[in-house]
């Protein structure tokens, strides 16, 4: 051990060392070595510029895996096993290279737009993996749980890359792919509600791990759709087109007003909370009070919130008014939605303070 | 750390070379960025993309001075990135999946059952630091590298890669002493 660290830090590092010990993927690298390869050569390495391109590499961490040898047969390999490998399932032999040739076709992707693509239909892939391992004669929880995680995790990633992808000179484009992923994410989050019904049905399949895993999977489809719709709106306002199925233009403002309701009615309960607090303390510093909760005057900063959580209340039932009527014009509505957002927003910074 | 001894060397612009270059340091990168970023997708995308770039960055005919470092700071960047972007996403399940392997067997029940108990609070208490401070603990103490290979890998000096890490094992320390209160 170094001479610089004193006790207390090699003891720390000693403790930190075990992280050594993670498990790692080596199916993935195996795999993903093959892709690699087919890549390597579609993109041979130029010449370079000055000197020799011989490099010092230090202290590999090495394991058991012997390299093919010329460019064919990698490419041979590689083709081959990733054609072969795209019915494969989780646990079968090939499987790990359909999750390579994945990843390979992401990092690839030529543009934002593609790659938001490619999450959702990898996404759907893993349910469908998920519900052929529920059909499989014999159930195993710790593989369909791990497909699930892999599902969530897609999604988890479509999350931030839907608030990224950018329309550029072709807004109208970028919407049409998010009307196409809108309508993917809500069949996907369907089919995720009726695939853990099935599997809890399915004898000897009810498992705590694997409810946990749906719960888990089908929160990353409504946050993926929350995002979706989101962006939706924001370039619904930018260009003022509204296309779409006109059906699902009336969910996704339902859907957008359930989400402020539910958001109101947290500010208002930490609101509430926040004057019980202070009364709690007021009997602590005089016991002799007794008043309840309705009884004590509100201060200034608690008066205020409390108007502004009124109108947001009444802008609230006015969207939702306006959407039940059905002949509200979808843009109106779509700018009313984000107006409130930000009230809700100044009241919860306000009730931070 | 050890000093180096035998270290191969490898002509990164062919793909046998960078074919070796990647048996060597993949697993390395794909535990580095699992244990950044608690998700094995994530982690699998890093490490493709990783090399990937480094691969591309060669084929454009630039060079590299040191390759290690070089991965490394692709490597990084493409964390920051995440972490950029994460935003309030909760963390994956992933997170609970993977210290496993048993440690030497000739250590007792008792200690294999307290290094694993080590290493799974290590990694949580990890997740709790800021990412520049996960990435000087990981590269220095998991990865290996050394100071001029984090110094080239994260566009610091030296001495600045070397208080940085102390400030990180300190910062660590506060972390487990907080986790070890809030379980009393």
């Amino acid at each position: 051990m170094n001479e610089w660290f004193d006790e207390k830090e090699k003891k720390l590092i000693s403790l930190l060392e075990h992280l050594k010990e993670t498990e790692v993927d080596f199916d993935f690298i195996q795999s993903f070595r093959a892709t690699l390869a087919e890549e390597m050569n579609r993109k041979a390495a130029a010449p370079p510029v000055a000197e020799p391109a011989l490099f010092r590499i230090g202290r590999p961490l090495r394991f058991a895996f012997s390299v093919v040898g010329t460019f064919a047969i990698l490419l041979g390999i590689a083709g081959g096993a990733a054609w072969a490998s795209q019915k494969s399932l989780p646990n079968d032999f090939l499987y790990p290279v359909k999750l390579a040739t994945e990843r390979t076709r992401l990092a690839l992707a030529p543009s934002d737009r593609a790659r938001v693509h490619l999450r959702v239909q990898f996404a759907e892939t893993r349910l469908r993996e998920a519900g052929a391992i529920g059909e499989r004669q014999t159930f195993d929880p710790k593989i369909a749980v791990e497909t699930l995680q892999r599902f969530e995790g897609e999604l988890n990633l479509l999350h931030q890359e839907i608030t990224q992808v950018q329309g550029g000179e072709h807004p109208a484009e970028l919407l049409q792919t998010l009307l196409t992923i809108e309508q993917q994410l809500l069949s996907e989050r369907t089919a995720v509600q009726d695939l853990a019904q099935k599997i809890n049905q399915t004898p000897g399949a009810k498992n705590e791990g694997v409810t946990a895993a749906f719960n888990q999977a089908e929160n990353a489809a409504e946050l993926g759709l929350d995002r979706t719709q989101d962006r939706i709106f924001d370039l619904q306002r930018q260009t003022g087109l509204a296309n779409g199925d006109e059906s699902l233009r009336h969910a996704r403002i339902l859907r957008a007003l359930d989400r402020l309701e539910i958001r109101l009615n947290d500010l208002v309960q930490v609101y509430e909370a926040q004057r019980t607090v202070r009364l709690e303390s007021l009997r602590e510093s005089n016991p002799t009070i007794a008043v309840e909760p309705g009884e004590i005057a509100p201060t200034p900063k608690e008066e205020e919130i409390a108007a502004e959580l009124a109108a947001a209340r009444k802008a609230l039932e006015d969207l939702k008014t306006m959407a039940g009527e059905g002949n509200a014009s979808y843009l109106v509505l779509i700018e009313g939605i984000p107006k409130l957002e930000d009230e809700l927003a100044v009241i919860e910074a306000k009730l931070g303070e | 750390m050890k000093g180096e001894k035998n270290t191969p060397e490898w002509n990164l612009r062919t793909p046998e070379g960078f074919g070796q270059f990647y048996n060597a340091w993949a697993p390395k990168i794909w535990r580095h960025a699992f244990l950044r970023t608690s998700s094995r997708v994530e982690a699998e995308e890093i490490t493709a993309k990783t090399f990937l770039k480094v691969w591309e960055y060669l084929c454009e005919g630039n060079k590299i001075w040191n390759a290690n470092a070089f991965l490394y700071k692709v490597a990084n960047h493409l964390v920051i990135d995440f972490y950029r972007n994460r935003g309030t996403m909760p963390l994956s399940t992933d997170s609970e999946a993977v210290i496993s392997q048993d440690p030497p067997s000739n250590d007792s029940p008792e200690e294999r059952v307290a290094v694993r108990y080590d290493a799974e609070r290590m990694k949580k208490a990890l997740q709790k630091l800021k990412p520049h401070e996960q990435s000087m603990l990981l590269m220095r103490f998991i990865d290996e590298l050394s100071i001029e290979e984090m110094a080239l890998a994260l566009e610091k000096s030296r001495g600045a890669v070397s208080v940085a890490i102390h400030r990180a094992l300190k910062s660590l320390q506060k972390v487990l002493e907080e986790d070890y209160e809030r379980m009393v």
